[in-house]
């Protein structure tokens, strides 16, 4: 058979027929509209995501009347909100408390998470005991309520930093073991196997090989311990009302007068507060990137 | 170096059992290859060994000292994984040290092995370079070298040549025999590849189905195979098997062939396979009695260029013989060929197991 290439670019048969650029132009067409709509879903979706952030940036420069009207957009823009927040509450002193509580408890979480995952999986003990934690989840978090108030009552650990930062730190444990469960996973185990036959101890193991080569999970794990904890409004307003321990969510709630609330100071410090997790987020976020163990095995 | 027993030896794995009744006794300096199919038990033995399964029955000595209740950390072996498991986030200086610090070294001693070892192995120029920058013969070789600094009392290797391409895996397998040599090391070595198994060992324990087939030295293997699984598995091409009835002094086949046996056989059973390795069966049969002949087609010929592999059809049996001749016959022509009686196996049809002698009796005698 033989085949002639056009001028425009087209394979031609000696039939007359194309042959192979129109299936290839349309395998390219196709590929072009189903990158549009891709494009165009994820826009989409990005758009549904950040539009609360929008609108609550644009209820910071609204005054309460403007506020209760239900525009996105407002006539006149004032920053009075903005000094006003920090005046009628000491707004970064509870992000600041926030930022504390919610940090040494991811610590916290990480120091019993990450060696009882390691026992978990490695040497085969109690794992029943990771499946029993994480079924407490099951029940809302208000059951615990009443005995975590006696309990950290009896222990003097009301409205301090030490009580917060070790129920948080204990709270988010289920969580941690179960996200640690499949970053070890990944880790191949005959490198714990090659350490122990090289006459390393079995926490020694951990310490020197599994910890190392677990940094990404740790990292991606204890942002989200950070960012359940530091989210965390039901026991901190219970637990943690006095203003020396007083933590951003239960701030927020602060702007809740009698009669009214105040959205635009509300909006302020939401705003406020959700700043230092990003920022925690960026500095991090190389480190959340994986391939760690690129070499180790075959 | 240890001296290795294993005793009645079990292992159950969620219900299955994975090692039955093994026992075997490893000799100080003594380089033992543990061949068999996939799945067939030889890694998990190599575990057991090294403590990383615990056994559900029988025992494991060092030297007479029972280790089973030992964790790996208190066996002194060291072992070579199939996967190299170098430890990533370390450079290879620091692969190779990591033991040497578990026990205590001293530096000047860590260094003076780490050089030893770098040296014998070639690893100098990588010594400072982490595991992903090497490739796959480099790792290998890191895996060696962390295994032979640390003088432990017996050296276990898992496959470790299977990740290597053929000519790396001809050089590192002459390595290692070197070195077991040389150093005198006690070396367990599992492998699926029957030539490395028979190239390297001193003794080669068969393994099929969590059990040890059979234990010898690689010719005994070759020449008085225990069965035909045995048989079957040692020696590339496999061996031929032809069923067949036993009447007087010959084997009828199925197919109405006629294979006559050697003068003076034991007795046996009546219903009998013949096995007849294809380098012992020969197209030039000018010199061979027409007992020990067979009529046969050709139906495939492979040239490997040294040699030949011919398939033919003989009495309904396809054969494989090994030809060295330049001339090859065309396919689908009526050829006979000779086979030499005395190198013929024959195997209880029943039970797969080896009639007639188990070892070299001639050569024990002298």
């Amino acid at each position: 058979m033989t085949i002639d290439i056009g001028l425009d670019g087209k394979v031609v048969s000696e039939k007359g027929q194309v042959v192979a650029t129109e299936r290839t132009h349309r395998a390219a067409s196709w590929l072009g509209l189903g990158r549009m709509i891709s494009a165009l879903l994820i826009a989409l979706y990005a758009a549904f995501l950040l539009l609360p952030i929008a609108f609550l940036v644009s209820l910071t420069f609204k005054t309460r009347d403007e506020v209760l009207l239900g525009r996105f957009l407002t006539d006149k823009p004032t920053l009075e909100n903005w000094w006003k927040a920090f005046q009628v509450i000491h707004l970064t002193d509870y992000v600041w408390h926030s930022v504390v509580i919610a940090s040494l408890s991811a610590v916290v979480t990480l120091i019993v998470a990450a060696p009882a995952t390691y026992a978990a999986v490695r040497l085969r003990h109690g794992a029943f005991l990771g499946s029993l934690a994480l079924s407490s989840y099951v029940a809302p978090p208000v059951v615990a309520l009443l005995p975590l108030f006696f309990l950290m009552r009896w222990l003097g650990l009301l409205n301090s930093f030490p009580g917060m930062i070790l129920l948080y730190g204990i709270m988010n444990v289920p969580v941690a073991y179960w996200l640690l469960l499949g970053f070890l996973r990944k880790i191949p185990s005959a490198l714990d196997e090659a350490a122990w036959i090289d006459g390393a101890g079995f926490f020694k193991t951990f310490l020197v090989i599994d910890l190392p080569l677990l940094a990404p999970g740790l990292v991606a794990t204890g942002l989200i311990c950070l960012i359940l904890a530091y989210n965390e409004f039901l026991f901190a307003s219970l637990f943690a009302q006095d203003d020396s321990v007083r933590g951003l969510t239960v701030a927020i709630s602060l702007f809740q007068g009698d009669r009214f609330v105040n959205f635009g100071q509300m909006a302020v410090a939401s705003l406020v507060g959700i700043a230092p997790i990003y920022v925690i987020a960026l500095l991090f976020q190389d480190r959340l990137i994986g391939g760690l163990t690129a070499g180790s095995v075959k | 170096m240890a001296r290795i027993e294993l005793t009645g030896l079990n292992k159950d794995f969620a219900g299955r059992q994975v090692l039955s009744d093994i026992n075997l006794s490893i000799a100080e300096g003594e380089f033992l290859a543990l061949v068999g199919p996939s799945g067939c038990g030889k890694s998990t033995l190599l575990r057991v060994i090294a403590g990383l399964e615990p056994i559900s029955s029988g025992s494991v000595a060092f030297d007479g000292e029972p280790v089973d209740t030992l964790p790996p950390q208190a066996r002194n072996i060291a072992m070579v994984f199939q996967s190299y498991a170098l430890y990533p986030h370390m450079k290879v200086r620091d692969n190779l040290a990591f033991g040497l610090k578990q026990h205590g070294l001293p530096r000047s001693e860590r260094d003076r092995r780490i050089a030893v070892a770098a040296q014998a192995l070639e690893l100098e120029p990588l010594l400072d370079r982490y595991p992903r920058a090497l490739s796959g013969g480099q790792r290998q070789r890191v895996a060696l070298g962390r295994a032979m600094v640390r003088e432990p009392r017996a050296f276990l290797l898992d496959e470790p040549l299977s990740n290597l391409d053929a000519q790396l895996r001809v050089s590192t397998r002459l390595e290692i025999r070197t070195l077991q040599k040389r150093l005198g090391m006690t070396m367990i070595y599992t492998t699926h590849d029957q030539v490395e198994a028979i190239t390297l060992a001193d003794r080669i324990a068969v393994m099929s189905a969590g059990r040890i087939v059979q234990v010898a030295t690689p010719l005994d293997l070759y020449d008085f195979p225990a069965n035909r699984f045995v048989a079957g598995f040692i020696g590339s091409p496999a061996m031929n098997f032809i069923p067949g009835t036993r009447r007087a002094d010959a084997i009828h086949t199925a197919g109405g062939a006629v294979i006559g046996l050697p003068e003076g056989d034991v007795d046996g059973p009546d219903d009998i396979v013949v096995g007849l390795r294809p380098e012992h069966l020969t197209l030039d049969i000018d010199s061979v009695p027409a007992a020990h002949r067979l009529d046969a087609t050709v139906r495939h010929v492979e040239n490997l260029g040294s040699e030949a592999e011919i398939y033919v059809e003989a009495g309904g049996t396809r054969l494989c013989l090994r030809h060295f001749g330049r001339r090859l016959p065309d396919i689908g022509t009526q050829v006979r060929i000779g086979f030499d009686p005395a190198r013929l196996h024959l195997f209880d049809a029943r039970s797969n197991e080896r009639i007639g002698p188990r070892h070299d009796t001639r050569v024990n005698a002298s």
